[in-house]
């Protein structure tokens, strides 16, 4: 994985309907980063934001399965706006 | 080389049905005693076939259950694990020559102890290792579901992956090759679509095949990353000779440096105070190994799928994607769930209370016929037999049309994956009490029955939440108590007996909207609890998955109307006729009589009605059955509704339900809530609901006399 450019880095509740991410980690309380990271939302997993509105949960797709996902949640987890098509897959 | 000499196997196993396979499943139930206590063979099982032990696991929301059900049909052996009170599952199928007997291991999506279920799974590999185990993965959700397999991988057990749903997949697009899927594991990989029980008996081969040869050496396993092999070698040797034997070390290095609460809590009671010591340090050390843990796993998942699953491209709209812009939009989709409410309403009103009425109204007819069949028996007898037994019990079975369709309904949204939406849209209101959108499930659920809901609120991870939902899953009303209005309404109110239902539907709503507000200031604020849910894709619902889970919850209807409520019945019947054999001098009425001064309250004078509030305590269906019996010996030819509704006036027919909606919890919802909560938080709810059903009772009948209702 190339190392992205810092300025695109960001959280996963501050990113825009349609956008795919690539996680860089996750910040906050032990608890809550393992049941995140169970699901699939791990350093280098990729998440495409489904819904997102000004409040209440998102909706987002992680590896093959739909997330809900709570406000609060979703600020826990650090990402990155993919870079353009690297070539693969 | 090693690869070559296994796909053989495969093909045979998996691949081609027809090759080698028994033409039919033939399924056998076991009863109590077929089952020895710890892993051994059934007590009867004949000498010629040998019997293999398979369990099933898997996520949640890949179709387990329905493999499970499906191979092993209707009757199967339900229990509890040991100690636990999670549901223990059992069947077993004749297969050739061989018997298999299946275990359903509950849905986990891993095997750290977040709760009972996964330490269930786990402690039943290590301490009762099945021959095979068959994990099942959903075809359109392979990744996320592979990482169970992951998990499972650590135990020494023979794994058969089964990827379920095909269907899905294709619906939604997605592509797989699983020759490469099976190459890439190196575990055997079978195709099926349960719910249309294709692919079954091929999955049953396939485990068998596994089961009498297993190939450890293909097998691709996640392995930690180089810069955490120091730590858990250093762990194994602190840990080496210090634990129970039966936990591999490696393995539990590994979840400790996951921060395992229960096993972190059994190495630490068996360590010396100076190991002891050795492990905090280590562990503090590498607080954040758990990340690269769990990314490791899924750095190998992406590595077994790569070449395995192929996505549509992100323009092209899926089934689930065109739903949900529906289902989970805020407002539409709140929209959406109102309007799937006010149906299923609707045809419970429109379609099972003219069924009711017929069946209570044949129950009476049955009554007559029996009286002068009976003449002859003593009247005690025959009145025990009619009054009691008869009208009682059959009251209540002619509820059964409310609970079949309720439970349909329920069923197609569940099965169809509409719950989690609903979860989702009500996240934001919930949040109003404190609570997030999970807590909806447990309390939409309680619609059907009080007490799975009591149970389902095990899916909410801290303890407010789930007290706070514990104490509001009784009030919602559940198909027993909307059968009790479907029955009783149209005596009482006639042409408008739909428009008053439904707004005491939303009446009990709506307290329990208030309740939770109240309740949600009062139960100290924690941190708020982390909203983290899956949302399933959409499938279309089986017949026959449909007719299992209607059959299923309809049994135990059933059953109970059987056995507590025929007994209540009797008891009812017994008490309203001793000691003189008059119900108005009865035990009963002197009861009932006492608490007049409260129930005129209510315009509630009546010591019947008293009585029967009284007993839906046994069951809240018994309100029926206790008012058959207090009323059987009047007018035989007038149904019972009218015979009732014409002992109050409207507004106490009113408050007689309002208060019947909102009283205290059944016996069996009580007990469960003791078993989740505790008796403090029981005895809370039971008062709780004392208060507000009196309350709400005196308010409605106050009011609607007032204002010329009644």
């Amino acid at each position: 994985m190339t190392p992205p450019r810092a300025s695109a880095e960001t959280v996963l509740s501050q990113v825009a309907v349609g956008q795919t991410v690539l996680v860089l980690g996750l910040q906050g309380g032990r608890a809550v980063s393992e049941r995140l990271a169970e699901f699939g939302l791990v350093p280098s997993a990729r998440v495409s934001v489904l819904r997102n509105s000004s409040h209440g949960p998102l909706l987002v797709a992680v590896q093959g399965s739909r997330l809900a996902l709570g406000r609060g949640e979703a600020a826990k987890v650090r990402v990155v706006v993919e870079p353009a098509k690297a070539g693969h897959e | 080389m090693k690869r070559s000499a296994f796909r053989p196997a495969f093909r045979a196993s998996c691949h081609s049905p027809a090759n080698e396979i028994p033409a039919a499943t033939e399924v056998h139930i076991l009863d109590d005693r077929g089952y020895l206590e710890r892993g051994g063979t059934p007590a009867g099982s004949e000498a010629s076939g040998r019997t293999v032990r398979i369990a099933i696991a898997g996520q949640p929301n890949v179709g387990k259950s329905t493999v499970f059900n499906s191979l092993t049909g209707l009757d199967q052996h339900v229990g509890n694990w040991p100690g636990k009170t999670v549901e223990k599952k059992r069947g077993l199928v004749r297969f050739g020559q061989v018997t298999l007997e299946l275990v359903d291991l509950p849905g986990t999506y891993s095997l750290s102890a977040h709760s009972a279920e996964e330490e269930i799974v786990r402690d039943y590999l290590l301490f009762e290792p099945p021959e095979a185990v068959i994990v099942v993965v959903g075809a359109a959700t392979l990744e996320r579901n592979l990482y169970l397999v992951a998990e499972l991988l650590a135990f020494n057990v023979p794994l058969v992956v089964a990827v379920n749903m095909m269907d899905v997949a294709a619906s939604e697009g997605v592509e797989l090759d699983l020759q490469s899927l099976q190459a890439a594991l190196g575990l055997p990989v079978a195709a099926l679509t349960a719910s249309r029980n294709e692919g079954l008996e091929a999955l049953l081969a396939c485990a068998l095949t596994t089961a009498r040869e297993p190939r450890a050496a293909d097998i691709s396993r996640p392995s930690p990353r180089p810069e955490h092999r120091p730590i858990i070698r250093n762990l194994v040797r602190l840990l080496d000779g210090r634990i129970p034997s039966a936990y591999p070390l490696e393995w539990l290095a590994t979840k400790l440096l996951e921060g395992d609460p229960r096993l972190t809590q059994m190495a630490r009671a068996s360590l010396a105070p100076a190991a002891l010591a050795e492990l905090d340090r280590l562990l503090h050390a590498h607080e954040d190994a758990f990340l690269d843990i769990v990314g490791g796993r899924y750095d190998w998942i992406r590595e077994v799928t790569r070449a395995v699953v192929r996505r549509p491209r992100p323009d092209v709209v899926s089934l689930t994607d065109r739903i949900d812009r529906v289902a989970t939009h805020p407002a539409w989709g709140l929209l959406a769930l109102m309007t799937i409410l006010g149906v299923t309403f609707w045809l419970i009103y429109g379609l099972a209370t003219p069924m009711v009425n017929l069946l209570a109204g044949g129950t009476q007819m049955l009554a007559a016929v029996a009286r002068t069949a009976l003449a002859a028996w003593p009247a005690w007898l025959s009145g025990l037999a009619i009054d009691g037994l008869l009208s009682g019990v059959g009251m209540v079975l002619a509820f059964l049309p409310v609970m079949v369709l309720f439970f349909a309904v329920l069923g197609v949204l569940e099965d169809v994956g509409y719950f989690a939406r609903a979860a989702y849209i009500m996240d934001r209101f919930m949040h109003a009490i404190g609570l997030h959108g999970k807590s909806f499930l447990p309390l939409f659920l309680g619609f059907g029955c009080n007490v799975p809901a009591a149970l389902g609120t095990r899916i909410l991870e801290d303890r407010r939440s789930r007290v706070l939902t514990l104490l509001l899953t009784p009030l919602v009303p559940c198909t027993a108590r909307l059968g009790v209005i479907a029955f009783l309404a149209p005596a009482f109110f006639g042409s408008r007996a739909a428009l008053i239902s439904f707004l005491l539907v939303v009446l009990n709503i709506l307290v329990i909207a208030m309740l939770g507000l109240v309740l949600g200031r009062v139960v100290p604020r924690q941190a708020p609890p982390a909203f983290i849910m899956e949302l399933p894709l959409y499938h279309l619902p089986t017949a026959r998955t449909l007719a299992r889970f209607v059959w299923h919850n309809t049994r135990s209807f059933v059953e109970k109307a059987g056995s507590i409520i025929l007994l209540a019945s009797a008891g009812v019947w017994a008490l309203s006729h001793l000691p003189t054999g008059d119900p108005a001098s009865s035990v009963l009425a002197w009861v009932g009589r006492g608490l007049e001064p409260l129930g005129s309250l209510m315009g509630l004078g009546d010591w019947r009605m008293l009585t029967a509030l009284l007993t839906s305590f046994v069951a809240k269906e018994n309100t029926i059955a206790t008012l058959g019996v207090l009323f059987a010996g009047q007018a035989q030819h007038t149904p019972l509704p009218a015979l009732v509704a014409a002992q109050l006036a409207p507004a106490a027919g009113l408050a007689f339900l309002v208060v019947q909606l909102l009283f205290i919890p059944c016996a069996a919802t009580l007990s469960t809530l003791r078993q989740e909560a505790g008796w403090r938080w029981a005895s809370v709810s039971v008062l709780l609901q004392l208060a507000i059903s009196i309350g709400m009772g005196i308010a409605v009948f106050q009011v609607a006399s007032r204002v010329g209702y009644g």
